[in-house]
């Protein structure tokens, strides 16, 4: 299956890019997907620094699964305001 | 995103990502009823100077970067929250720039009316700032000269992947 990935703020930064697609094993959980970040990406270090993951626009948890078309998006701590 | 901008007719909750100037005016009228006779508003605007411990930092300007779908769906979300936890609440309206915004501008907005001023109008004001900014994803990027740092909130574990 095939998801797209977008960055924001710090993670965007540290990784030099803005979005990719990626294509993983159908029942992967947003955690393996952090794993997978962290080989290909370590400088977002994504494994060892507050994250959030959302998931077609709302926060998910570590064990969500990950379904074909889904719009995910990883970023630090929100700072608006 | 509203349903309709013209004020005292059915458009309780309002959401607006913009790049332009805010004006409190506009977002008080905005929420404004023939049956509401209260009204809070809270401005955040851009802190040039910041004091702590004895210690000064200055900041020449902000820049704002937002996730746009996902930060509409999550204040309309909580505009939705807000009017269930203060039945009283009427309409709610609230506005985030994005880009750069100079010392003094308000860079978000949120305005709250009620039939009357204790029915949890300045609650219900203070709640939606404080959710809007732990929850809609939105980021700053403070600028001193050519030092340009993204600012992080608070980690909340609720929302942290890695708590």
């Amino acid at each position: 299956m095939i998801v797209k990935v977008s960055l924001f703020a710090t993670l965007r930064q540290k990784a030099g890019l803005s979005q990719l697609e990626l294509e993983l094993p159908a029942g992967t959980t947003v955690r393996q997907l952090l794993n997978l970040l962290d080989e290909r990406y370590p400088a977002m270090r994504v494994l060892k620094v507050p994250v959030y993951v959302a998931v077609d626009g709302e926060y998910a948890s570590a064990d969500t699964v990950l379904r074909h078309g889904h719009e995910i998006a990883l970023f630090p701590p929100v700072s608006g305001g | 995103m509203t349903g309709n901008p013209t004020p005292g007719t059915d458009a309780p909750i309002h959401f607006r990502l913009t790049a332009e100037p805010l004006s409190m005016d506009a977002l008080v009228a905005l929420v404004t009823r023939p049956d509401c006779g209260a009204v809070a508003a809270f401005a955040g605007v851009v802190r040039g100077v910041t004091v702590a411990e004895e210690r000064s930092t200055e900041t020449e300007y902000l820049v704002y970067e937002a996730y746009a779908l996902m930060a509409e769906k999550q204040s309309l979300a909580l505009a939705a929250e807000v009017m269930r936890r203060w039945p009283q609440v009427r309409s709610i309206a609230m506005e985030h720039r994005t880009g750069r915004c100079e010392i003094g501008e308000p860079t978000v907005a949120v305005a709250v009316a009620t039939p009357h001023r204790n029915d949890g109008c300045f609650e219900a004001c203070r709640y939606a700032i404080d959710r809007l900014k732990a929850v809609v994803p939105i980021w700053k990027q403070e600028n001193q000269g050519a030092q340009a740092t993204w600012v992080e909130g608070e980690a909340q574990s609720a929302l942290n992947v890695n708590p």
